[in-house]
C-alpha cells in the first residue's frame, strides 16, 4: 500500500486513479469491441448460424452426417465384410448377395433379382478385378433357396463365368503347361428340393435359373479360395430347400431368408417351410456362430434381408419367433380356429418392427397362418430342439 | 506492493479486458467433463434399485406392444448363453449405479477434439462419441448394430449434445422386461456444474414409445477414481433345453396383481403410458378403485387368478 504525504500525496493519489480508470476504461472499451465484432460476424462475412433447436428437442441434428448412400437407391453397394467375403447391397426388394474373392475365382452366394442382375455382374467383375486373386472368373454359385429373389441372376452371373472341369498334366512343347479343362458358364449349387420345385410346373417360367448342381446333403464341406467351405442344409425351415453358407476362414455365415432383419422369416409352406424347422435353423446358425466378447461381435451373419448381424441379434430374432410360435401352439391346443388365433393377435408386440404390413407379398397374417398350419394340433407347448414337431404341407419329395 | 511500471499498465488492462470479454463471448465453449464420475444414485431409487414389481408399468410412455411383449417376458431370458454377457445398452446404462470415465481425444495438429470416450463400471460399457472434427463416416443401413449404437456430439456452448442410433434391439427397463426396437434414438445434454455432472437423455422409438422417455442422471466427480476389468465366460445357471426361450404364456383376462394391491397402485396406472407420466395423474389416480387386497376376492376370482398365474408360470417339461 502507498502512502503519501497530505496534500502532494493527494493530488498524486487522484492522478494515479485517473490515469487507471483512463486505461481500465480503454480496455473495456477493447473488450467490447472485442465482443461487438463476434457478435457481428454473421453480420460481416460469415453464414449466420441455422438457429438452435429448443434445449429438450429430442431430434437428431446430425442428420446431414449421414454419408452412407440410401440403401435401396437402384444401384449395388459393395462392402467388405470381412476377409475374403464381401457383402452387395441395394437392390430394390431384394436380397442380399455375398461374394467370397480368392485365388480359385469367384464364389457368389445367390445372385439376387433378374431385373438387378446385369448391374451385380458388373460390380462382381469389378470387385474381383480390384480385389480378387490370381483367377478373377466367377467359378461358382450357391443358392441358399430357390426364391426368385434369390435365384434371379442365376443365368446373366453363371454365364458370365466358367468352371473348370479337369485339369490337363500335359506339357506342351516348350515346357509351358497345358490349360485346364474349362466349361463355359459357372457352376451353380442348390438343394435338390430347388430343382424339384422349380421343374415341377412343366413350364418355362423358370428356365435358365435352374442349379446346375442339385444335390441332397445336410452338410456338405468343401474348401475353395484357400478356406473351408461348410454348406448346412437345415430341413423345412423356410423352405425344404434352404442352404445356410459358412466361410469358416473369414468367420461369415451368409443365412439365406433363415434370418431376415427387416421382417418375420418368410415361410414359404407350400415349398416345405415350417415353423419349427425355421427355428431349428435359427438354433443352428446361432451354434455356428463364435460371439465375440460381450456378446457382440464376433461372427458376421448375412440375413437373406436386412442389415449385418451377430449371434446376439439372431438369438433375440430366434427368441421373438419362439415366444409367438409357443403362443400359437398353447392357443391351438386349447381347439382355437386359425381365425381365433388371428383374432387374438399373438405377434402384437412384434408387429410394428417385424411385420405390421397388411398387404403386399408377406403379410403380419400369412405369417401367422404359416406357423398355425405348421403346428400340430395338440403339441408342445414349449419349442427345444428335443420336441421339435414339423407339419409340412404342400407336396414333398 | 511495488507499482507496476507505467509503460506496462494498459497492456495488462488490455488483456485483462480481453480475457473478459473472451468469458463473455460464447465461442468455442467447452467444459471440461474428462475424469471419473461417480453416480448419484438418489434418483428413482425405486425405478432403478430394485426395480418396481413386474408388471408396474406406471410412469412410463409404453405403447400397447411395449406391454404385450413385458406381459410375457420372464427374466430367465438373462441366463440364455448368447445373452448371459450382453451389456447395459447406451440407453440403459448410464441410468445405473455404474462409475463412469469419460476422455476424449485431440487432433495433434488442431487441437480439435475429435472424439469423446465414456466407459461405465459394468461389463465394460465402452462409447464413442465422435465429434464433428473427426469426420467419422456415418454407418451404412447394411452394417451390424451395437450395444452402445453410433454417437455423434457436438458443443452448443458449454452443452454437449450427443445424437446416438444404430442401436440393438434392448430394453427400457430390464427388470420389467420393457423392450426398445432397433430404430431406437437417444439425444443427450451433458453438461457440468462444478463437480457435478448432468446428462439429461431423451430416448425416442416408434415401435415401443409414444413420447420419449426423459430422464436426468447426475454424478459427482471423483477425482482418484478407477475400473475394474469385466471379464465375461458364458456358463450355464439356468438348465435349460437347446432352443427354449423362457416366457410367460399369455395371461391378460383379469390383469390382478397382488403385489400393487398390495401397495394400493390401481391397475389402470400399473398399465402405465404416457397419461401417467404427468404431476395432474396422480390426482386422477386418487379416484380410480384400488385392487381389492386377494383374501377380499370371492372364491371364483381366486380360482380363476390361480389358473392363469398357473398357465403364465408353465415352464418346459
Amino acid at each position: 500500500m502507498h502512502t503519501f504525504s497530505s496534500e502532494r500525496g493527494a493530488v498524486r493519489a487522484v492522478s494515479i486513479a485517473s490515469r487507471r480508470a483512463l486505461w481500465a476504461g480503454l480496455g473495456l472499451a477493447a473488450a467490447s469491441l472485442v465482443v461487438g465484432l463476434a457478435g457481428q460476424e454473421g453480420a460481416t462475412g460469415r453464414p449466420p448460424q441455422a438457429p438452435q433447436p429448443a434445449f429438450g428437442d429430442p431430434v437428431n441434428i446430425y442428420a446431414s452426417n449421414a454419408y452412407a448412400p440410401a440403401r435401396e437407391d437402384g444401384e449395388i453397394h459393395p462392402s467388405h465384410v470381412r476377409g475374403q467375403v464381401w457383402l452387395m447391397t441395394g437392390e430394390p426388394g431384394g436380397s442380399n448377395v455375398v461374394v467370397q474373392l480368392g485365388d480359385q475365382g469367384v464364389l457368389v452366394v445367390d445372385t439376387g433379382t433378374k431385373a438387378m442382375a446385369p448391374k451385380l455382374l458388373a460390380e462382381i467383375q469389378r470387385l474381383a478385378q480390384e480385389h480378387g486373386g490370381e483367377h478373377k472368373e466367377i467359378r461358382k454359385v450357391v443358392n441358399t433357396n430357390g426364391r426368385l429373389d434369390h435365384i434371379g441372376g442365376n443365368e446373366t452371373i453363371a454365364k458370365a463365368g466358367s468352371e473348370i472341369t479337369g485339369w490337363n498334366d500335359g506339357i506342351l512343347p516348350g515346357g509351358e503347361r497345358a490349360a485346364p479343362f474349362v466349361s463355359p458358364g459357372a457352376e451353380v449349387l442348390a438343394h435338390e428340393n430347388v430343382l424339384r420345385r422349380l421343374t415341377a410346373g412343366g413350364t418355362d417360367e423358370f428356365r435358365g435359373l435352374e442349379p446346375t448342381d442339385a444335390e441332397s446333403f445336410e452338410i456338405d464341406n468343401q474348401r475353395f479360395n484357400g478356406e473351408a467351405v461348410q454348406i448346412y442344409h437345415p430341413h423345412n425351415a423356410n423352405t425344404d430347400g434352404q442352404l445356410v453358407v459358412l466361410f469358416r476362414g473369414s468367420d461369415v455365415i451368409a443365412a439365406g431368408d433363415v434370418v431376415d432383419m427387416n421382417t418375420y422369416p418368410i415361410i414359404d409352406v407350400k415349398a416345405g417351410g415350417t415353423i419349427d424347422g425355421e427355428l431349428v435353423a435359427l438354433n443352428k446358425v446361432i451354434a455356428m456362430a463364435a460371439p465375440g466378447p460381450l456378446a457382440e461381435g464376433g461372427t458376421v451373419i448375412i440375413p437373406g434381408h436386412g442389415r449385418a448381424c451377430d449371434q446376439a441379434d439372431v438369438a433375440l430374432y430366434r427368441n421373438m419367433l419362439t415366444i409367438i410360435r409357443n403362443t400359437v401352439q398353447y392357443y391351438k391346443n386349447q381347439g382355437k380356429t386359425l381365425q381365433q388365433v388371428l383374432d387374438l393377435k399373438p405377434s402384437e408386440g412384434y408387429d410394428q418392427s417385424w411385420g405390421g404390413a397388411t398387404s403386399g407379398s408377406w403379410t403380419t397374417r400369412d405369417f401367422i397362418t404359416a406357423v398355425y398350419e405348421t403346428l400340430p394340433a395338440k403339441g408342445p407347448v414349449f419349442f427345444s430342439m428335443k420336441t421339435v414337431t414339423s407339419v409340412p404341407s404342400g407336396k414333398q419329395f | 506492493m511495488k507499482i507496476m511500471p507505467i509503460k506496462l499498465r494498459p497492456l495488462w488492462l488490455t488483456a485483462a479486458g480481453i480475457s473478459v470479454a473472451a468469458l463473455v463471448a460464447p465461442v468455442a465453449a467447452q467444459s471440461l467433463i474428462t475424469g471419473y464420475w461417480n453416480p448419484l444414485g438418489h434418483q428413482d431409487a425405486y425405478h432403478y434399485a430394485g426395480g418396481p414389481d413386474p408388471g408396474d408399468f406406471s410412469g412410463l410412455p409404453i405403447t400397447d406392444a411395449a406391454r404385450k411383449i413385458a406381459q410375457q417376458y420372464d427374466a430367465d431370458e438373462f441366463h440364455m448363453r448368447e445373452l448371459m454377457c450382453r451389456p447395459f445398452p447406451a440407453t440403459y446404462g448410464p441410468r445405473t449405479l455404474s462409475t463412469m470415465r469419460i476422455w476424449e481425444t485431440l487432433d495433434p495438429q488442431t487441437q480439435e477434439q475429435t472424439k469423446i470416450e465414456t466407459q461405465m463400471g459394468f461389463a465394460v460399457q465402452h462409447r464413442v462419441i465422435w465429434m464433428e472434427a473427426s469426420h467419422h463416416p456415418y454407418p451404412s443401413a447394411s452394417e451390424p448394430h451395437t450395444w452402445q449404437g453410433y454417437s455423434t456430439g457436438k458443443w452448443v456452448g458449454n452443452v454437449l449434445w450427443v445424437h446416438t442410433d444404430h442401436l440393438k434391439p434392448h430394453y427400457l427397463q430390464r427388470s420389467q422386461g420393457l423392450p426398445l426396437s432397433d430404430r431406437t434414438t437417444m439425444d443427450e445434454r451433458i453438461f457440468r456444474y462444478g463437480n457435478i455432472l448432468v446428462d439429461i437423455m431423451m430416448i425416442s422409438d416408434p415401435a415401443y414409445l409414444s413420447r420419449p422417455f426423459i430422464y436426468s442422471k447426475l454424478y459427482a466427480y471423483l477425482p482418484q477414481g478407477n475400473m475394474d476389468p469385466y471379464p465375461c465366460s458364458v456358463r450355464n445357471q439356468v438348465p435349460m433345453p437347446e432352443g427354449h426361450v423362457p416366457m410367460r404364456l399369455p395371461f391378460y383376462t383379469t390383469n390382478y396383481n397382488a403385489a400393487f394391491a398390495a401397495k394400493g397402485i390401481p391397475l389402470e396406472a400399473a398399465r402405465g403410458g404416457e397419461q401417467t407420466m404427468f404431476p395432474e395423474y396422480q390426482d386422477y389416480m386418487k379416484t380410480l378403485p384400488p385392487n381389492p387386497p386377494y383374501s377380499q376376492l370371492d372364491a371364483e376370482q381366486q380360482k380363476q387368478i390361480e389358473q392363469q398365474s398357473a398357465t403364465s408360470q408353465q415352464k418346459f417339461p
